[in-house]
């Protein structure tokens, strides 16, 4: 039982300010929680919301209903309100609607705040309405406010109070509702030591300097900003390590592959534009046999898109890598926990096999916020597969590379021999598939295989009580090499395959059915609105699967 | 000294080749600042130059075509006790590249970037290159080029950097003496080098850069002075143009 808090309104008035106090507080009391931001591509105006899906078990995907909705303007009102479930409750503000029924709800939030705190304090008053009608304790959100505004210095923390407290006094006059959150009363609902909120972008950034990341270069895009920025606050301009800002994706990834060539562990991010750019230098990290990682934080394309909006369509330009088998490997992790091993193998494996390595993630991956636990790490030997390569500064090792066709002397060539040697010999390396976590594998129903990736394995796990007597999930975290010899048998014991794919031409299907047989033993299911796959896509799927048997 | 900066091989360059001067130069500046090969990068881009780094016996990294400064960069920042150089030709520099050209300018890494200017492209045969002067005739304007013409030292000292100078590839000694200076120069340097093409153009001949080519003379510790002698001279100065 999960259930949804969605705060409506206009971006920049505070709406992730107080999702985020929210999240925080419902993760105190012990609650599992997943925290999808929704905005668009501008700074100010326009609509945003935060939504909120809780409960006590796990939660990795978004909600399709909402129970409790806070929407203080007409359109977010307008938007969201049908997305509000029978027994709901919505919260708006006088200025929104001049309704008013038994669960719709609407007080003078942003004229008190007007006259009292401020405009940029009606979330935190929005928050104490919500607060006295779920009656919960107004002092239980001190140590929360005060966390999360420590660094914005003890005003701010009073004033945030304060409003806090106008609406908490706003709501005292309303009468009695039931809550749409039974289960939030206050108390708490699990011990849970060590969890900690995080979303992809910041277990990104943690396990790339766990891996011993020391470099990056990165050109501004949604929704792989971040990551740059993070590491750039890591990296002081005084030290030895770096973080450049280049003119484009173009000169971030060759600046990336001289720094790689030259002993650093670099990490480039990005997203679907700057991939597109970045391809010339992933060739010539291919080419040269240079060790890159690249984060692709996918997001809806061609072209700009949506920047800010959800799907997973740059595997086939990832597989390719650029114009002529470039090839690098592919990776996606399925969830943030993967990313603590599977980044650190990222670069491990770059370097195993001289190659770039594409890390896929999605905008839900890496900007959705939910609860981990404290994870145990263990080392990686990246310094030990690095000592087997030849850095500048050697005396008597020098050596060439080059982005065109080299011999064995390392020199450009164009003769027939040596440009077979060299690709038979590259394409015999970039087959072979490494030890390790290839997927993760989920086995229970034997009549249906679901296959996904990346953060789609939250909506199959939101939907796994109702589908698991029919089907496994599989979230393949390998992607090429495809791991053909393990998954065969995998695929063998079910009867259909169902390829989850967030695209609209089936990028996940049309690699696998590459590599396995028969072909009418799979079959597919697309989302590409700008949303990803909730629950209730997986369950519909999985019995459409069922059905056409 | 200077062999051991020298791979041994015989350039694939027409003969005649501004280039071979250009390897030379660079080879014997090397040499003279007593700098082992070893703590050398050479990074190169594409075209008839880029190929100068295979050449050359170091660390060498002949790139992609317009990227060998961001390569180059990336070197440095990540091992700043390493000399690094960035090589290439005019289409590389003020064409494919130029935004990587003049951010590196600003951004002020310490390396040096020499570019070898031919005013068009040699490798694919002949064709206009953005410092071709306007009526170039060229594979690929063969009614003459439309565009005008870059000026290369104008646009590095607006984009603000550092080290500027100029030279003929066949004035070993103007050369060498500024190689020197650009490769010890703690900044981004930026040395522009006439290397003509003898193969596709008659017309920017060795003779007609003897002709065209003359000493700067003005304060080259003056940016406004040196902007204004280059934008006089359209860009035919040699020596050193301006130095921070």
């Amino acid at each position: 039982m999960h259930y949804c808090i969605k705060l409506g309104g206009i971006q920049g008035e505070g709406v992730d300010t107080v999702g985020e106090l929210l999240s925080a507080y419902l993760h105190a009391r012990g609650f599992h929680v997943y925290a999808y931001r929704n905005f668009t591509s501008r700074i100010r105006g326009g609509y945003s919301s935060h939504e909120i899906a809780f409960g006590k078990e796990p939660v990795r995907s978004k909600q399709a209903n909402v129970d409790l909705l806070i929407a203080l303007d007409g359109e977010a009102l307008r938007r969201d309100r049908g997305l509000v479930s029978e027994k709901g409750l919505i919260i708006t503000d006088e200025s929104a609607t001049e309704e008013s029924q038994p669960r719709l709800l609407s007080f003078p939030i942003a004229s008190k705040a007007k006259t009292g705190p401020g405009n940029v304090y009606k979330w935190t008053m929005a928050l104490g309405v919500m607060g006295a009608l779920l009656n919960i304790p107004e002092k239980e959100w001190h140590s929360v406010i005060a966390a999360a505004f420590e660094r914005k210095g003890q005003a701010v923390i009073d004033t945030n109070l304060a409003a806090l407290s106008l609406g908490y006094g706003l709501a005292g006059s309303s009468p009695q509702v039931s809550s749409p959150v039974p289960d939030l009363d206050g108390s708490q609902v699990r011990e849970h030591q060590g969890s900690r909120l995080i979303q992809g972008s910041e277990a990104i950034v943690e396990s790339a300097l766990m891996a011993g990341c020391d470099f990056t270069a990165g050109y501004p895009i949604s929704p792989a900003s971040e990551v740059f920025s993070l590491l750039a606050r890591e990296f002081k301009p005084d030290g030895p390590r770096r973080a450049v800002q280049t003119e484009d994706e173009i000169s971030a990834v060759f600046m990336a592959v001289g720094a790689s060539y030259a002993g650093a562990t670099p990490l480039v991010a990005t997203s679907g534009p700057g991939l597109s750019l970045m391809t010339e230098g992933i060739g010539l990290a291919a080419m040269t046999r240079t060790p890159l990682v690249v984060i692709d934080a996918q997001r809806t394309g061609p072209s700009t898109g949506m920047p800010t909006k959800h799907e997973q369509s740059d595997l086939a330009l990832a597989l390719a890598g650029g114009h002529g088998d470039a090839k690098p490997l592919v990776m996606a992790p399925s969830c943030v926990e993967d990313i603590f091993t599977d980044l650190p193998r990222a670069f491990l494996l770059a370097e195993q096999y001289r190659s770039p390595v594409l890390f896929l993630t999605d905008f839900a991956l890496m900007s959705a916020r939910t609860d981990i636990d404290a994870l145990h790490f263990s080392g990686s030997d990246l310094a030990a597969a690095r000592s087997k390569r030849i850095l500048p500064g050697v005396p008597d090792q020098m050596f060439h590379s080059t982005g065109n066709q080299q011999g064995a002397d390392g020199l450009p060539t164009d003769m027939p021999g040596p440009r077979k040697a060299y690709m038979t010999e590259r394409m015999k390396t970039l087959s072979k598939v490494p030890e390790g976590d290839n997927f993760s594998y989920t086995k229970a129903g034997h009549n249906l295989l679901i296959v996904a990736l990346g953060s789609t394995r939250g909506a199959v796990e939101a939907a796994w009580p109702e589908i698991r007597h029919e089907a496994s999930a599989l979230y393949l975290r390998l992607l090429s090499p495809l791991p053909v010899e393990e998954l065969e048998s995998i695929f063998a014991s079910h009867k259909r395959i169902l390829v989850l794919d967030c695209n609209a031409s089936g990028q996940l299907l049309s690699h696998l059915k590459a590599n396995f047989s028969p072909h009418d033993k799979f079959c597919s299911a697309l989302r590409f609105d700008g949303e990803p796959f909730m629950g209730e896509d997986i369950i519909r799927a999985v019995k459409e699967a069922m059905d056409n048997e | 000294m200077s062999k051991d900066y020298d791979r041994g091989l015989k350039p694939t360059w027409c003969v005649g080749c501004g280039d071979f001067g250009v390897l030379r130069a660079v080879e014997d500046s090397l040499a003279s600042l007593e700098i082992p090969p070893h703590n050398v990068v050479a990074v190169s881009g594409i075209g008839c130059s880029g190929r100068i780094s295979g050449y050359m016996n170091a660390y060498t990294f002949h790139s992609a075509h317009g990227r060998a400064l961001p390569l180059a960069q990336g070197v440095k920042l990540a091992r700043p006790e390493l000399t690094v150089l960035a090589l290439g030709g005019d289409g590389d520099g003020f064409a494919i590249g130029l935004n990587h050209t003049l951010q590196a300018a600003r951004r002020n890494v310490d390396i040096t970037y020499i570019v070898m200017t031919n005013n068009l492209y040699g490798l694919t045969k002949g064709q206009t290159s953005p410092l071709s002067p306007k009526g170039f005739v060229t594979g690929s304007t063969p009614h003459g080029s439309l565009d005008n013409p870059f000026v290369p030292a104008s646009l590095m000292l607006a984009a603000g950097a550092g080290y500027v100078a100029q030279s003929s590839s066949a004035d070993q000694e103007v050369l060498q003496g500024l190689l020197k200076e650009a490769i010890a120069y703690k900044g981004f340097a930026f040395v522009n080098i006439f290397s003509p093409c003898v193969t596709f153009n008659k017309i920017h001949t060795y003779q007609w850069f003897k002709e065209h080519l003359r000493p700067a003379t003005h304060n080259s510790t003056d940016l406004g002075e040196a902007l204004s002698s280059v934008n006089e001279a359209e860009g035919l100065l040699t020596g050193l143009i301006y130095r921070r």
